[in-house]
C-alpha cells in the first residue's frame, strides 16, 4: 500500500527520502550528543572542579561534532535523495528508448506508461495520443493512395490498350472511334480522381461535420437533375424512384458528394446492370 | 486459337478485342463472370484472360470452376490488384500469368503467345513442315524463306492444322476455332478459306498440304 502512494509520484519519493534523510541524521546527532553529555558530567565528578581551559576544548568539540553532525545530515540526505529521484526517473529512461524505436514507416506503438511517475504520466497520455492521431493520418494517406492508385488502374489501362490498339488501326473511322473512347476513358478517370478526392475531403472534414436537417429525397431529385444535363448520355440510364418526405440530419455538401460519387459509379457499370436508383 | 477476355471493362475489352481479332485469334467477351462461366461451359477456349474484380461472380469463383473442370485452357490474369498475394491467390488457384494494369498491349501478346505455345507443348515460336515455316510471333507464314501474304484466317487455320498435325478437323470445328461466338457468318466460310490457302500454297510451290477426308474434314497429315 505505502509502496504503491510513494512509487507514482516523483514528489513523494522526494519527501519520503527527505523525511528518512532527516530522521537517521537525527537519531545519528541523538547518540552524539548523549555521548558527549556523559562525558561532559563523567569529567565533571571525577575531576570535582573544571577549569576555564578544560570547559573551552570541551565546547570546541561539541562546536566540531555539531558541525560533523549537521554536515552527516546533509550528506545522508543528498544521497537519500539522490538515489531516490535516480530510481523514480528510471521508467523514463525505458520511455526515451521506447520512443527513440519509434519509426514513422510503421505501425507506431505506444509509449510504455504503467511505471512512469504520476507527474510525467500526463505529458506521456498526450505523447500517445499525437502518436495515435498521427499512426491514424499515416494510415489514412496509405489507404488513400492505395485506393487512388487501385481505382485509376482500370482506366489508365483502357487509355493506355485504345492508344496502343488504336495506332495499329489503318481505318479513319475505326481510328475515330478509338479516340472517342479513349476521351470517354479519360472523362471516367477524372471522375473517379475527383470522387476520391471528395472521399478524402470528407475525412478530413468528419471531425467538422455541419449536420443539419435535410430532405434527402429533394437532394437525390438535384443531383440527378443536374447530371442530366452535365452527363447527358450516361445519366439518360439512370431511373430514379425518389420516395417524398424523407429527412435525415446531415452535411448537405458532403452527402452531396457521396451521392455523386454512387451515381458516378453506377453510370459506369455495363449495361447488365439496371441503373434504378431508389431511394 | 479462340481467346475468352473476361473484363468488366467495356472500352478494355472492346480495344482488346478488336486488337486479337485483327491479329486473326477468334475472340469471345464476357462482361461478368456468371457470363463467362456460361462461355466456358459452352465453348473450348485456348486461353482465357480474366479480369477479378467482375461483377456477379469474381474472377477467382470463375478460374476455381475452370480449373474444377479440369479443362487444359489456360489463363491470364489481367487485374488491377497488384499486391503479392493477389497474385499468389491467383496463381495458387491455378492461374497461368498475372499481368498488372497498366500494361503494355506488346507484353500482354508476348505473355499470351507464350502460354499459347505452352498449351501445346512447344519450346519455340516455330511451326515448320516441309519448306512450309510458320512464326507463331510474328504470325507470319514463310516458303523456302518468302513470306506467303496470307489473310488473319487463313493464317490461323494453318497454324490450327499444323499445330495439331495427323488430326482431323470437321467443318464446324474448325469455324469454332477460328471464329467468335457472335459471328453472324455461315460454317461454309471455311470451305472458302481452305480454298484460297490451298492455291495461295500451291502458287508458292506447296500442293495437296491440305487433306480432305470425306465425313472427316480438313487435315495436314
Amino acid at each position: 500500500m505505502f509502496r504503491e502512494w510513494v512509487g507514482r509520484s516523483l514528489q513523494r519519493r522526494l519527501l519520503v527520502s527527505l523525511l528518512l534523510g532527516v530522521g537517521l541524521s537525527l537519531a545519528a546527532f541523538q547518540v552524539v550528543v548523549d555521548r558527549l553529555v556523559d562525558r561532559y558530567i563523567e569529567r565533571s565528578f571525577s575531576a570535582q572542579a573544571v577549569d576555564a581551559a578544560q570547559r573551552d576544548q570541551l565546547m570546541r568539540e561539541v562546536d566540531v561534532i555539531l558541525l560533523g553532525g549537521v554536515v552527516t545530515v546533509l550528506g545522508v540526505c543528498a544521497l537519500v535523495t539522490v538515489v531516490s529521484v535516480r530510481q523514480g526517473l528510471k521508467p523514463l529512461e525505458r520511455v526515451a528508448s521506447a520512443a527513440q524505436e519509434i519509426s514513422i514507416d510503421q505501425h507506431a506503438r505506444a509509449l510504455p506508461l504503467s511505471d512512469v511517475p504520476a507527474e510525467i504520466q500526463p505529458l506521456g497520455e498526450r505523447f500517445n495520443q499525437l502518436i495515435e492521431r498521427l499512426t491514424d493520418a499515416l494510415e489514412h494517406e496509405r489507404r488513400f493512395g492505395a485506393d487512388l492508385a487501385h481505382e485509376l488502374r482500370t482506366p489508365l489501362a483502357e487509355i493506355r490498350t485504345l492508344g496502343e490498339a488504336g495506332l495499329a488501326r489503318q481505318d479513319v473511322a475505326g481510328l475515330h472511334e478509338f479516340l472517342r473512347q479513349m476521351t470517354a476513358a479519360a472523362v471516367g478517370m477524372q471522375s473517379v480522381i475527383e470522387s476520391l478526392l471528395a472521399v478524402a475531403r470528407a475525412d478530413r472534414a468528419a471531425v467538422q461535420q455541419a449536420l443539419e436537417p435535410m430532405s434527402v429525397s429533394a437532394a437525390v431529385r438535384s443531383r440527378i437533375e443536374r447530371l442530366r444535363i452535365t452527363a447527358p448520355e450516361d445519366s439518360s440510364r439512370i431511373v430514379s424512384r425518389v420516395s417524398e418526405g424523407l429527412w435525415i440530419h446531415s452535411d448537405p455538401r458532403l452527402f452531396d458528394a457521396m451521392l455523386l460519387n454512387l451515381l458516378a459509379n453506377a453510370m459506369q457499370h455495363p449495361s447488365w446492370l439496371a441503373r434504378t436508383c431508389r431511394v | 486459337m479462340k481467346l475468352l477476355i473476361v473484363e468488366d471493362s467495356a472500352r478494355l475489352s472492346a480495344a482488346l478485342t478488336s486488337d486479337f481479332r485483327r491479329e486473326g485469334f477468334a475472340v469471345d467477351h464476357a462482361g461478368d463472370g456468371q457470363a463467362a462461366l456460361g462461355q466456358i461451359e459452352a465453348h473450348e477456349y485456348d486461353l482465357v484472360i480474366l479480369d477479378l474484380m467482375l461483377p456477379r461472380v469474381s474472377g477467382l469463383e470463375v478460374l476455381r470452376a475452370l480449373r474444377a473442370s479440369r479443362a487444359p485452357t489456360r489463363v491470364l490474369v489481367l487485374s488491377a490488384r497488384d499486391q503479392t498475394e493477389d497474385r499468389v491467390a491467383a496463381l495458387n488457384l491455378g492461374a497461368d500469368d498475372y499481368l498488372v494494369k497498366p500494361f503494355d498491349l506488346s507484353e500482354l501478346k508476348a505473355r499470351t503467345l507464350a502460354l499459347l505455345r505452352r498449351r501445346y507443348g512447344e519450346t519455340s515460336g516455330v511451326l515448320a513442315h516441309g519448306e512450309l515455316t510458320l512464326d507463331t510471333n510474328a504470325r507470319l507464314a514463310t516458303v523456302r524463306g518468302s513470306p506467303l501474304p496470307l489473310t488473319p484466317k487463313e493464317y490461323a487455320l494453318l497454324e490450327t492444322l499444323l499445330r495439331h498435325r495427323g488430326r482431323s478437323f470437321t467443318r464446324v470445328a474448325l469455324f469454332e476455332r477460328l471464329y467468335d461466338g457472335l459471328s453472324e457468318a455461315s460454317d461454309r466460310v471455311v470451305e472458302v478459306i481452305v480454298s484460297t490457302l490451298r492455291t495461295k500454297l500451291a502458287s508458292a510451290g506447296i500442293r495437296e498440304l491440305i487433306e480432305t477426308r470425306r465425313g472427316f474434314g480438313y487435315r495436314v497429315p
